[in-house]
Formats: C-alpha cells, sequence, structure tokens
C-alpha cells in the first residue's frame, strides 16, 4: 500500500471526476441534439451549490451526507494507494448506507421511495462486484488493488466474464439508464430526483463531489482487467464509457424487479461462470 | 419501527447500536464478511459465491431497518418509556459490551482468539495488518461523525419536505377541493423474491435432504460401509 498515491489521488480524483462529468454531459447532450453545458459546468454548479443557503428538512441529514463524502473519498483512496480490494467495496457500501439514511432521515415521499430503490440497486450491484475482486483474487493471487494492477497477467483474457458482468452492473454506480431509478443524471432533467429530492446547498454540493469519487473508482476498477497495458486500459475506459453513455441514452428505465434479476442473472452467469471454469483451470494445473 | 426513535428515543439508540455492530465495521464487515470471502476463496468459489449474494442481502435487510428507525416525523412528543427496567438495563448492557469489542477487537483477536485457534488447530492466521489499520480507521469514522451532529444542530432553515409542490402542511398531501390526505410510508419487503411462501417450501425440503444424507452418511461410516 502506497499512502502518498492515496494522498495525491484524493487531490487529483475530484478534478479527474467532475471533468469526466463534464464530457459525460457535453457527450450525452449532442446524443440528444443540445449543445450542452461547457466541459467545467459541474465545477461550477458544485460552486454555486455552496454558496446557496443551506435548507433542510431534518438537520441530520447534512451529517449523514458528510459520512457518505468522507467514506466514498476513503474506499477511492484506500483503492488507488492499492489497498485491498474487499475493504474497498465494504467502504464503498458503508458510504452508500450513509446516503441512504440521508434520504431515510428526511421522511419525504420522494427521498423515501429514492432510498428504498437505492438500496435495492446496492442489493443488485453488491454481488458482481463482489465476485470481481475474487476472480481477480484467483487469477493473480491477491486481493490488493496495487499486486492486481502490477500483474502482466492479461487479466481480461482470463475474466471476459466477469468484466462484461461488472460492466452491465458499473450501469448501476454510474446512475445511468435504465439502471437510474433511485435519481437520475443530469442529462435526464428530472423535476423531483429521487433520493437527492431532499438536498440542497452544499449538502447537495457534497454529494455530487462524492458522485465524482466514485466515478473515478469505478473506472478504477476497469483499469484494473487492463493492467498489464495502461495505454489499452486508457482505451478500454474511454470505449466502455461511451458505451454506458449511449445505453443510457437510447433505453427506458427498468423496473426494480428487472433490474434486480438482470443484475443477479449477470453476476450468476457471466461471473460465476467465468469464476468456476477459472478455478477448474487453476486446480487443474494447466 | 417507525417513529420509534421520537417515542422510545433510548431504545431506539441501543437498537441502532446493534445493528450498526452486525453490520458495519468490524464486525459485520472484518469478521463476518472479508474473512469468509476471504477463507472461501481458497477453498471453493461456489461458497464464496454465495457469500457475495448474501452480502448484498444483508445490507439491503439492515440499512432498511436503521432507516425505518431514524425516519421520523410528525408527533415529536416521546411518549414516556414503558421498556421494563430489566429489559433496558440488559439492553444498555449489550449496547455498551458491543461498544467495547469493537474498539478493543484488535486485542481480542490477538490475546483470546488466535492462541485459542493454535492451540485447537495447530495453526493460525492473522489479519494483514494494513488491512487491520485500515479497518481502524473506518472505524474512527463511523465513530466521529456522531459528533458532527453537534456542528449541524444549529446549521440550516427547517423547512417541510416536498409534497408534490403544493405547499401544505408537514407530511400531508393537499389534493383538489381542499382534500388533505395523510402521507403513509411503506416499506418494499420483496414477498415476490424473497417471501416466506417462496423460501419456507424449498428451505424445508432442502433441510429434510441434507439432514438425511448427513445421517446416512454418518451412519455407513460408521458402520463401516464407507472407508
Amino acid at each position: 500500500m502506497n499512502i502518498i498515491y492515496g494522498l495525491i489521488f484524493l487531490m487529483a480524483a475530484p478534478f479527474a471526476g467532475g471533468i469526466i462529468i463534464g464530457m459525460d454531459r457535453k457527450i450525452s447532450a449532442r446524443m440528444q441534439s443540445r449543445v450542452g453545458p461547457p466541459i467545467l459546468q459541474p465545477f461550477y454548479d458544485v460552486l454555486k451549490l455552496f454558496e446557496k443557503e443551506n435548507i433542510v428538512v431534518e438537520r441530520s441529514q447534512s451529517f449523514f451526507i458528510l459520512g457518505y463524502l468522507v467514506m466514498m473519498a476513503f474506499s477511492a483512496a484506500l483503492f488507488f494507494s492499492g489497498g485491498d480490494l474487499l475493504l474497498v467495496i465494504f467502504a464503498m457500501t458503508l458510504s452508500e448506507v450513509f446516503l441512504v439514511l440521508g434520504a431515510y432521515s428526511a421522511h419525504s415521499p420522494f427521498a423515501f421511495i429514492g432510498a428504498e430503490r437505492e438500496l435495492i440497486l446496492m442489493m443488485a450491484f453488491e454481488p458482481m462486484i463482489l465476485l470481481t475482486a475474487g476472480g481477480m483474487y484467483l487469477a493473480t493471487g491477491s486481493f490488493f488493488a496495487e499486486s492486481i494492477a502490477a500483474s502482466s497477467m492479461p487479466l481480461i483474457l482470463l475474466l471476459p466474464g466477469v468484466f462484461l458482468g461488472l460492466f452491465y452492473v458499473m450501469t448501476i454506480k454510474l446512475r445511468k439508464s435504465p439502471f437510474d431509478l433511485s435519481a437520475s443524471q443530469h442529462t435526464h432533467q428530472e423535476l423531483v430526483q429521487g433520493i437527492m429530492t431532499e438536498f440542497s446547498g452544499a449538502t447537495l454540493g457534497a454529494i455530487e463531489i462524492a458522485r465524482w469519487f466514485e466515478t473515478v473508482l469505478m473506472l478504477g476498477f476497469v483499469y484494473l482487467f487492463f493492467g498489464f497495458s495502461p495505454l489499452l486500459a486508457l482505451g478500454a475506459i474511454i470505449v466502455l464509457y461511451f458505451l454506458e453513455l449511449f445505453t443510457d441514452n437510447t433505453y427506458t428505465r427498468f423496473k426494480w424487479p428487472l433490474a434486480l434479476k438482470s443484475s443477479w442473472l449477470a453476476a450468476l452467469t457471466l461471473g460465476m461462470i467465468n469464476i468456476l471454469v477459472l478455478w477448474v483451470y487453476i486446480k487443474g494445473g494447466l | 419501527m417507525e417513529g420509534l426513535a421520537v417515542r422510545m428515543p433510548k431504545v431506539a439508540f441501543m437498537l441502532l447500536i446493534g445493528i450498526t455492530g452486525m453490520f458495519l465495521a468490524p464486525f459485520g464487515m472484518l469478521i463476518s464478511k472479508w474473512a469468509t470471502l476471504r477463507a472461501f476463496i481458497d477453498v471453493n468459489p461456489v461458497l464464496f459465491g454465495i457469500a457475495a449474494f448474501g452480502s448484498g442481502m444483508t445490507v439491503f435487510f439492515w440499512a432498511k431497518w436503521m432507516g425505518k428507525i431514524i425516519s421520523v416525523h410528525g408527533a415529536k412528543d416521546a411518549v414516556k418509556e414503558k421498556t421494563n427496567r430489566d429489559e433496558t438495563i440488559v439492553l444498555a448492557v449489550l449496547a455498551a459490551l458491543t461498544i467495547v469489542t469493537c474498539v478493543a477487537f484488535p486485542l481480542i483477536s490477538q490475546y483470546v482468539v488466535e492462541p485459542f485457534v493454535a492451540a485447537t488447530f495447530g495453526i493460525s492466521s492473522q489479519m494483514g495488518r494494513g488491512n487491520l489499520i485500515t479497518m481502524f480507521m473506518m472505524l474512527a469514522a463511523v465513530l466521529i461523525l456522531p459528533f458532527s451532529v453537534l456542528y449541524f444542530r444549529k446549521r440550516g432553515r427547517e423547512l417541510p419536505a416536498y409534497m408534490s409542490a403544493r405547499p401544505s402542511q408537514a407530511n400531508r398531501f393537499s389534493g383538489t377541493a381542499g382534500l388533505e390526505k395523510e402521507l403513509e410510508l411503506n416499506n418494499y419487503y420483496l414477498d415476490g423474491m424473497f417471501g416466506e411462501a417462496r423460501l419456507m417450501k424449498i428451505g424445508v425440503i432442502t433441510c429434510i435432504l441434507l439432514s438425511l444424507f448427513m445421517f446416512v452418511f454418518a451412519f455407513s461410516a460408521f458402520a463401516g460401509v464407507l472407508p
């Protein structure tokens, strides 16, 4: 583990994440035949949000959102300092739990439904991301992001199923349609934004920053599959993100049972079968 | 469960400590999840897969429960707690012990659990030092956060929740012709997927089969049929 990397990451990630989201909004706008906001729009948004008056339904809300931001930053920093993938995933889950509790505490009809749906999405997401960590362990013999990234093994060839499964559920974490049940992105222009309904001002800004961290963390997971060739990894990340945007703008939203069942099916078939094949392959000493 | 935080704040607080102990750092994460996942992956990925799916479900279950407890509205007057004194004492002791074990967990692991495991099975393995530190940082974050409530308590203007754009009293929808509707919130129970009716039959049949298998196996081994 390299703590210095983690610290550098904490400084750089919000900028990287903000720019990624900015380009995301621009490209999405072009897909919808709009001009779209400037690339730096997410930063303008957040700076403005921090100027706004703090209005709350329940004062404990802001506290939960602070927890969300801190844990999300911690989880991402842990990943980029080369930490244990399982702990990264748990820290990420913990941060999400804070967000959900923040929405619950407002006792608002829209935030409540958003929180419940967010929990269902978490349940849909969790098996696949854990299977990803498991598959990477089987292939490289380590749960540490550091050793996995440094491994010369072409993980994408050993874990193609896991990669596809992760690609499928990653749509949940990037809050893209068809899985944007709990709250959608800017591009879909919702009036009442599900789980975010009762957050405003600096609190909403903090959620936005946490989303930047989350996006960078998710793309970091993609990087691990291509650790043997950083250039290829960068290409893969760009292609994959573009595909996510494409899905986002072409699919209608799923209902929650379909979202849950299809994510679990992806984890069960793509993820699990890949891992079993790899395991037999390793056990067989081939 | 809803409004418990207002009606029985002490019980709700202790319940929250219990839930946190069950599924957050360090027990729910380091011991029940990290250690099992870590152990299963070396032996059998199928078990790892089962644990991975189970992990998602526990998060859903516990977080939903926690949310229900902290989600508060309307009647802000605390009713007089009618909890039995004995029950309160037991709950308080359990809550205190949960906190103590969480904080003292590395010591307990090193001086109690590991020697015992080593004495019983001949070998014992340690949690990585880096992981313990990471875990401790997470625990510290969870423990420190409640204090920030003191800071946030004075900040921000309180307004009622959004009720479909029409101003109304807190937690009431205002409809046409002066009609008002009280807000009611219910949980998802996912009966169609994990409902009792669905799981009961499968569970009972699996249990019977497994028990039978176990007995047949044990008796045949005992009778010397099997090597």
